[in-house]
């Protein structure tokens, strides 16, 4: 079980529904994920005691308990004690028996799971610069790259995993990262890209003195929950709030929820084509689903060394024992 | 919070980088302060703000009427912000600002010690501002922190490899490296004899296969100012103001201006523009040392007679850091950064 006194953003809470359990992986856990009568998100490990078959591939009962679907063992979602299962005889005793279960929480349309072994803190939670207040869109991709390289190139090279319509984003860092409310904040310098990507790179534009945008993100050490914010020059945010979820998953591989809110307010030159693109129900903003990897492999060492730095830090304080925190306990 | 990671004297990992900076070289771990940095060309200041970094604290420069001003803020926001005005401008929001050789120059330090006469002298460019056209200034940004950067310029000997198609290469008849220092200068002087002298800079009027060449780079420490001055004889002079603006520990911005006035019309407009071949070749070099330099721990570097200004270069360097650390901000009595020195430089002055 991963100890990590963390909170994990697992999925998308669109993702978690009362009809059918969602089965999915957190480092080396399982976990089964469904919501309840009350719609509360309730998460147990995605294994049935009595012979082992995820419980993600069963069913929801209608008083909010899951069912395996191998045999029909109910478990209680909260307690995880075992409630039944079909053809007892009236009378009949239950075996004592019950699932781990794991407290989950909903927020900023994630769910996350508390991997701790300590009582379950929602202040711990890092606190994400990230509201939707306009129209937003969500998916997901998958790399095939561990959860320390996605978050370590999120940093280094955001343009190779952002499709952001009509932005360029430099090589050239903002000052140091610097830590905020344990958050690590990273900036770096961005321009409006219409004159194509390849005219960027030669002549003068090469050597441009200065840059109308900033592309801050805000991460958390060890989870790389990271949220991103194009800025002008007034440090006013444009158009897009970016919130991403990255998750540890089977054969070193990395699952990345995003979601992203558009400003209705927004200026700056591409507001009118970015107002199209979501008027027709596109998203001018996404995770890419595949990443260039041979201009990854050449991006230097960046920002990402210091959240590789803090980040070993932050596991080594909390639980140096434990598997997934030493996933990326580097530094 | 806001929580610095490891640059300045007051941020948390200030005692183990200074344990590591007296034992090593570890560009882009200390933020020297108080120095005036050259942030900007005076033409790139305007009404309209623009946003620049020292040591990733943040200048926003613009103007009101001809002032030049700067401040920790945009200046819409300057108000809303103000009670977070750090110790860089007391409380005020506000940088202390001058304008001097074509340049924007704010002070990055406490602001009580700000000093017009700590300003280093630029014999070669008039020190009130002249109007030079755009070829002859401009900017190259290296994906390196500015000691990196500094060492590259006083350690000239890398151009007779890295940039030898625009000066020449290594055959010389003779070549000898002297340095000078200060507690807060070095000085690399570099004679060479006989130096093959390249097609490019024989089309730009240096009328033979061989010729001398001297070279002086003086760097100032704190604030990685750098006044260059080459000169080939027969040929022309290569005035070159070459500061390194530290914006981080991994990128430093090269506002250059390179004042020809003694070379034929085409060199005197065409060699500035070298610089967008040699800024970039040397920072092919430069952004990959820096992340070694930055990662490795415990390995020395071997030198050559020729890194002797390089080498001198730490050892000032360190020294620097470790009274700065222990709060000792003041300039000592041999350091004199205003000083004139056209006749280290060998050049006649602008005005």
């Amino acid at each position: 079980m991963p100890a990590s006194e963390l909170w994990w953003p697992v999925c998308h809470s669109e993702d978690v529904s009362t009809t059918k359990p969602l089965g999915i992986q957190l480092g080396s856990e399982r976990y089964a994920l469904y919501r309840d009568d009350k719609n509360v998100v309730r998460a147990v490990e995605d294994r049935c005691p009595h012979r082992r078959a995820p419980l993600s591939l069963g069913r929801i009962t209608a008083q909010g308990e899951i069912q395996c679907g191998y045999h029909g063992w109910t478990f209680n979602g909260e307690s995880g004690e075992l409630c039944g299962f079909p053809n007892l005889a009236p009378g009949e005793r239950i075996p004592q028996c019950s699932v781990d279960t794991f407290v989950a929480a909903e927020r900023l349309g994630l769910v996350y799971l508390w991997t701790g072994k300590t009582a379950a803190n929602r202040a711990t939670m890092p606190e994400q610069p990230y509201s939707v207040h306009g129209r937003e869109f969500h998916g997901s991709v998958i790399h095939p790259m561990s959860h320390e390289e996605v978050i370590a190139g999120l940093l280094d090279a955001p343009g190779l995993f952002l499709n952001y319509l009509g932005a360029y984003f430099t090589d050239k860092p903002q000052g140091d990262p610097r830590l905020e409310n344990g958050l690590l904040v990273v900036e770096r310098a961005a321009r409006w890209n219409l004159v194509g990507e390849k005219a960027l790179h030669m002549g003068p534009l090469r050597h441009r003195a200065d840059f109308p945008l900033l592309f801050r993100t805000h991460t958390a050490l060890v989870t790389g929950e990271t949220t991103a914010q194009m800025l002008d020059a007034r440090s006013e945010q444009l158009m897009a709030e970016i919130l991403i979820a990255a998750r540890p998953c089977a054969r070193n591989m990395t699952a990345l929820n995003w979601r992203v809110v558009f400003n209705p307010e927004a200026h700056g030159k591409l507001a009118p084509l970015y107002k199209l693109w979501i008027a027709r129900g596109k998203s001018p903003v996404s995770m890419s689903a595949q990443v260039d990897t041979r201009a990854l492999a050449q991006v230097l060492p960046g920002p990402a060394e210091d959240w590789r730095a803090q980040s070993g830090q932050l596991a080594r304080n909390t639980h140096p024992d434990n598997r997934i925190a030493n996933l990326v306990a580097i530094g | 919070m806001t929580q610095a990671m490891s640059r300045t004297p007051q941020g948390n990992d200030a005692d183990k980088s200074s344990a590591i900076v007296r034992e090593e070289f570890i560009p882009g771990s200390f933020a020297l302060r108080d120095a005036w940095f050259p942030i900007a060309h005076a033409p790139h200041v305007s009404a309209s703000p623009i946003r620049r970094l020292i040591h990733s604290q943040p200048y926003y420069l613009w103007r009101e009427g001809a002032k030049a001003v700067a401040a920790e803020f945009h200046p819409l926001q300057i108000q809303a912000n103000k009670a977070r005005a750090s110790e860089f401008t007391g409380g005020s929001a506000f940088y202390p600002v001058l304008e001097r050789y074509g340049y924007v120059w704010v002070w990055y330090g406490n602001p009580q010690n700000a000093d017009e006469a700590l300003m280093p002298d630029i014999p070669y460019l008039p020190r009130q501002g002249a109007k030079l056209s755009a070829n002859k200034w401009g900017q190259i940004y290296f994906n390196c922190s500015y000691e990196l950067a500094s060492e590259n310029l006083l350690d000239l000997v890398h151009a007779d490899y890295l940039h030898a198609n625009f000066v020449g290469n290594e055959e010389n008849e003779t070549d000898e490296v002297t340095v000078e220092s200060t507690s807060e200068t070095v000085t690399m002087i570099r004679t060479v004899t006989g130096r093959t002298i390249p097609p490019a800079l024989r089309r730009l009027g240096i009328p033979c296969d061989k010729a001398d060449y001297s070279a002086v780079a003086h760097v100032h420490l704190r604030s990685g100012a750098i006044v260059l001055y080459g000169k080939f004889t027969p040929g022309f002079s290569q005035p070159l103001f070459h500061p390194l603006i530290p914006e981080s520990k991994h990128l430093c911005r090269n506002n250059y201006t390179f004042n020809i006035t003694d070379a034929p019309f085409v060199a005197r407009n065409l060699f500035p523009l070298f610089s967008y071949g040699i800024g970039p070749q040397d920072d092919q070099m430069m952004s990959q040392q820096n992340p070694l330099y930055q990662a490795e721990r415990g390995r020395r570097d071997v030198s050559s007679r020729f890194d002797a200004a390089g080498s001198r270069y730490r050892m000032i360097l360190a020294k620097l850091i470790r009274r700065q650390q222990e709060g000792d901000f003041s300039y000592q009595s041999d350091a004199d950064p205003g000083k004139d020195i056209s006749g280290v430089l060998g050049c006649e002055r602008a005005d």
